[in-house]
């Protein structure tokens, strides 16, 4: 009986597919009877319905008869797997969790799975804060800026691959291009980004961007074709990433914090100092489209109050996100230990808060956009707007970062990587999705080891004189 | 508090329902419903698949692949193995052996001559599936 109901329930699928092909009357196609030309060689038996999909003839049968079908041999070998680098955080003195990228296995209740050793630091001096990570599936390589040099760790063995201290004056976040080539990254509070080969950390160019001084945040557009490069102060800036040159800038009335992106990179939403809040401008014209506060706590009596509270970062909102569905706001809210949510609509209104056990200073949307990574170890369901979980490290302590990054692996190779920036597009292969992202190839596993690693510095001798 | 934020799923038992929750997870069915392919090259796209995240267990792929090949496989009748023509014409072994032994001696040229000579197929299956249905 169940087969037969099986059978009936596919032949009406199939049935209802094929009938609405066949009612479609429209010209032929090249390789279908009656087209003019072939523009696209075809079988001589293809089967072509209307304008529906062309149906390939099955291949020749193997001599000598049988079954070309594999069996039950899919390579199920993916690891799904949470990157959080430490020290990643201003939150808490004294490097509590230690240093290195801590490993956590995502589909096992965020289990330890290993620490990843970085550079050598001497016991008795602090190690240099992480400012950003990113990580690329071209190159199987995750990207370290800290405060004085950058690092590229080969995902496939762990091994630091390269690492630069480029003129002696970087780094602030890195991003890497769709297709591997590229690496942006920002010098450390100057006024200008850097742009590497990723595959060998080589400088390639420099993006001047005067007027925004204290070089800090970096996105890039869903096409990955433009970078946004906000400075902490007033002049953010647009450049085009092939050219390293500024094309737009759009001025804030105070200092840009964070910033994100909504779908097609045609408005841009940022944390502001001095604000509880966030303001959202069209990236095209530079123009202000809105400014939304959070009303829901008496924000300004307690940020104005003397002496002013003393919160991480020195702004009462740094961490913006969009949910990948486009409908919320996620607005990170360190003085009130809370994340503001707000519907993403022409005149935004907070429809829930969440209350965090401690300050949120960055949020990093997991793959899918359905988790979300907050700086304090929380982890929070999108949907539900709960706290299920925590980021926890080897020793059971709750690890804060902002640099966090959500991936998933096919054996040993990287598939998928989350942006540290809650963009709504998401990562590349998301954006493709949503029709406004490159083509993000499938990727073979079995990673080979890409890059030897050579213990030097591919920008040695670099001076800053270069720059002029 | 549980530490994760994965929700269990429970595990599919069927082709359809494999099909619905593995594929389904990430896009519409409506993608998987559009172009019938033979069955290596579904192999090689569930593979793909499941190189870009799809989430299921062996079994789960397994049933997947079962509802591709019985639902979306195209079919050389004058070649293939009777395994094939059972899952794809949704024919008996007593029909799929009918084809082979008629086959042997002259070849179907069309959907016409198959069901003509061939007692036992079901017209409306046949219907339905006459684009992936090749006689070469």
């Amino acid at each position: 009986m169940k087969n037969v109901l099986l059978k009936l329930a596919a032949a009406l699928l199939v049935g209802t597919c094929a009938g609405a092909l066949a009612q479609t009357a429209t010209p032929p196609r090249p390789g279908a009877a009656g087209a003019q030309s072939s523009a696209i060689p075809l079988p001589a038996n293809a089967s072509v319905v209307g304008s529906g999909p062309i149906v390939m003839p099955p291949p020749p049968a193997r001599p000598g008869g049988g079954a070309n079908r594999p069996r039950g041999d899919f390579t199920i070998h993916s690891r799904h797997l949470i990157y959080v680098t430490l020290p990643g955080s201003l939150e808490r003195p004294m490097f509590p969790n230690g240093t290195g990228i801590v490993v956590l296995d995502a589909d096992n209740n965020y289990a330890f799975v290993k620490r990843i050793h970085l550079w050598d630091y001497a016991g008795s001096m602090s190690p240099e804060d992480i400012s950003g990570v990113a990580a690329s599936p071209a190159t199987n390589m995750l990207y370290l800026a800290a405060r004085g040099r950058l690092g590229a760790i080969d995902l496939a063995t762990d091994r630091m691959v390269w690492t630069t201290t480029l003129d002696g004056k970087c780094c602030e976040r890195p991003q890497v291009s769709a297709d591997g080539k590229t690496l942006v990254v920002g010098s450390n509070l100057q006024d200008y980004w850097y742009k590497l080969d990723a595959q060998t950390g080589k400088w390639l160019a420099t993006i001047h961007a005067p007027g925004s001084m204290s070089a800090h945040n970096l996105n890039l557009s869903a096409d990955g074709k433009l970078a946004f490069m906000s400075p902490n102060g007033k002049l953010l800036q647009i450049a085009d990433i092939e050219s390293a040159k500024v094309v737009r800038t759009i001025e804030f009335p105070d200092n840009v914090r964070v910033q994100v992106l909504n779908k097609d990179s045609s408005k841009i939403y940022v944390n502001q100092n001095n604000f509880l809040g966030f303001i959202i401008a069209d990236t095209h014209t530079g123009k202000i489209l809105k400014t939304v506060e959070v009303t829901s706590v008496d924000w300004r009596s307690v940020w104005n109050r003397s002496p002013r509270p003393r919160i991480p970062h020195g702004c009462p909102s740094h961490g913006i996100a969009i949910t990948p569905d486009g409908k919320e706001i996620w607005l990170a809210d360190g003085l009130f230990k809370k994340i503001h949510i707000f519907s993403n609509a022409d005149d935004p209104k907070e429809i829930d808060s969440i209350d965090t056990p401690d300050g949120v200073f960055w949020m990093t949307f997991g793959l899918d956009g359905k988790l979300v990574y907050a700086s304090s170890g929380d982890i929070i369901d999108v949907a539900t707007h709960k706290i299920v979980g925590a980021t926890k490290s080897e020793f059971g302590t709750r690890m804060f970062s902002e640099k966090e990054l959500d991936t998933q692996f096919l054996d040993g190779h990287l598939q998928r990587v989350s942006n540290q920036f809650g963009n709504e597009f998401g990562d590349f292969v998301t954006a493709e999705k949503m029709g406004v992202g490159p083509h993000m190839p499938v990727l073979a596993g079995k990673a080979p080891l890409i890059a030897t690693p050579t213990g030097k510095d591919p920008n040695e001798g670099m001076k800053q004189a270069s720059l002029q | 508090m549980p530490a994760t934020g994965q929700p269990v799923a429970k595990e599919a038992t069927s082709p359809e329902t494999a099909a619905t929750k593995v594929c389904s997870g990430c896009h519409t069915m409506q993608i998987v419903m559009d172009t019938p392919k033979d069955y290596d090259a579904w192999h090689d796209t569930v593979q793909s698949m499941i190189d870009r995240g799809a989430q299921g267990t062996p079994d789960e792929f397994d049933l997947v692949m079962q509802f591709l090949f019985q639902n979306m496989t195209t079919v050389d009748v004058n070649h293939a193995d009777a395994e094939t023509l059972m899952a794809v014409l949704h024919a008996s072994q007593a029909t799929a052996g009918a084809i082979v032994a008629r086959r042997t001696s002259r070849p179907f040229k069309d959907l016409a001559d198959l069901e003509s000579s061939v007692p036992g197929l079901d017209r409306a299956t046949l219907d339905a599936k006459k684009r992936m249905i090749f006689f070469q």
